[in-house]
């Protein structure tokens, strides 16, 4: 199913833990399973897709807890909430902060797998989309200060001569920096550009 | 009332949640064709290991409910004699009755046994 994924799953019923990974496992994810949050987090943790099912009550931190000391890294894993009956508070604050997915126990094995597969992808795209964003500020950074002032002006849809006249500089001087703006960049064209500045917020104001 | 009914619930529900999780997994196990026999009876052995759990709490609300009405126990006089003689500092007989008998006692309250025991007229030595 997802060959490269790791699911990190964390509960403290050794019952529950066990069947879950033996689950998984036979459904072709890799599995790590932990007894707490407290484990979970002095684990060493690839960097790879992955998702966490996570038991919403536990001792000590509990599901919740973890999902916000995450958050509070600045790490934005995919989870997959499991959870008793009479919960509803606790899921409605749990989605809120970006859970991916709410299963109550016994889970069904069609539900579980979907909302698994939903938060591995969810967190597969957010990897993907990460990374681009990382390639694309290591190129904006060995911009001069001018080639970011043009690049601005540029994907904000400003035509060559009223980025000169913005600049108080020629048209033809203007060609030059873009030119190197696109190559430093690497972009293949002007939508290429504006697509990276998207990415990392470099706009510049077009009125 | 209502909290115990939840935790006996929340209790239940675990083993359940593994079973069921189990015996989905078995049947992936066995659907899949490459069968690992001493991974399908590991997961067999947890489902009926989970399966005593769950029969385990049922067997334990049952005396729970039952707490009213103790059960009777059999019970060595002998060996309650025997017992609290360090108590009474008392020389006492220990063959007086001679075997067990039938006593209420609920084994979740502990035990409490009043005896009269005869004494010489001087009082305790």
């Amino acid at each position: 199913m997802s060959a490269d994924a790791v699911v990190f799953v964390i509960d403290d019923d050794a019952s529950v833990r066990r069947s879950l990974a033996r689950l998984l496992r036979s459904a072709g994810f890799e599995v790590e399973a932990f007894a707490s949050s407290e484990d979970f987090l002095s684990a060493a943790h690839p960097e790879r897709p992955s998702c966490l099912v996570l038991d919403l009550r536990m001792p000590g931190i509990g599901g919740l807890d973890l999902q916000h000391r995450l958050a509070a890294a600045g790490l934005d894993p995919a989870i997959v909430f499991l959870t008793g009956h009479g919960t509803v508070p606790a899921s409605v604050r749990a989605m809120k902060a970006g859970a991916v997915d709410f299963i109550q126990k016994p889970f069904d094995e069609p539900d579980l797998l979907a909302a698994i597969g939903r938060a591995v992808d969810r967190d597969r795209g957010a990897r993907v989309e990460r990374r681009e964003r990382e390639q694309v500020q290591v190129c904006f950074d060995v911009l001069t200060p001018r080639e970011r002032q043009v690049m601005a002006l540029v994907v904000a849809g400003l035509p060559n001569k009223l980025v000169a006249d913005r600049l108080g500089t020629t048209e033809k001087t203007v060609k030059v920096h873009r030119g190197r703006v696109m190559a430093k960049m690497r972009a293949a064209s002007l939508a290429d550009l504006v697509r990276m500045g998207e990415k990392i917020g470099v706009r510049g104001d077009a009125s | 009332m209502g909290e115990l009914v939840a935790a006996i619930a929340h209790e239940l529900n675990q083993p359940l949640t593994a079973i069921r999780t189990n015996a989905q997994a078995t049947r992936r196990m066995l659907a899949s064709g490459e069968v690992d026999k001493a991974e399908l009876d590991e997961a067999l052995w947890d489902i009926s290991a989970d399966a005593g759990r769950a029969s385990e709490i049922i067997r334990r609300l049952r005396e729970l409910l039952r707490k009213g009405t103790p059960e009777k126990l059999p019970l060595d006089v002998n060996e309650l004699v025997r017992g609290i003689e360090p108590l009474t500092k008392m020389d006492t007989s220990t063959e007086a009755h001679g075997g067990l008998l039938w006593a209420s006692r609920n084994p979740e309250r502990g035990l409490t046994v009043h005896l009269t025991l005869p004494c010489e007229a001087d009082g305790p030595r």
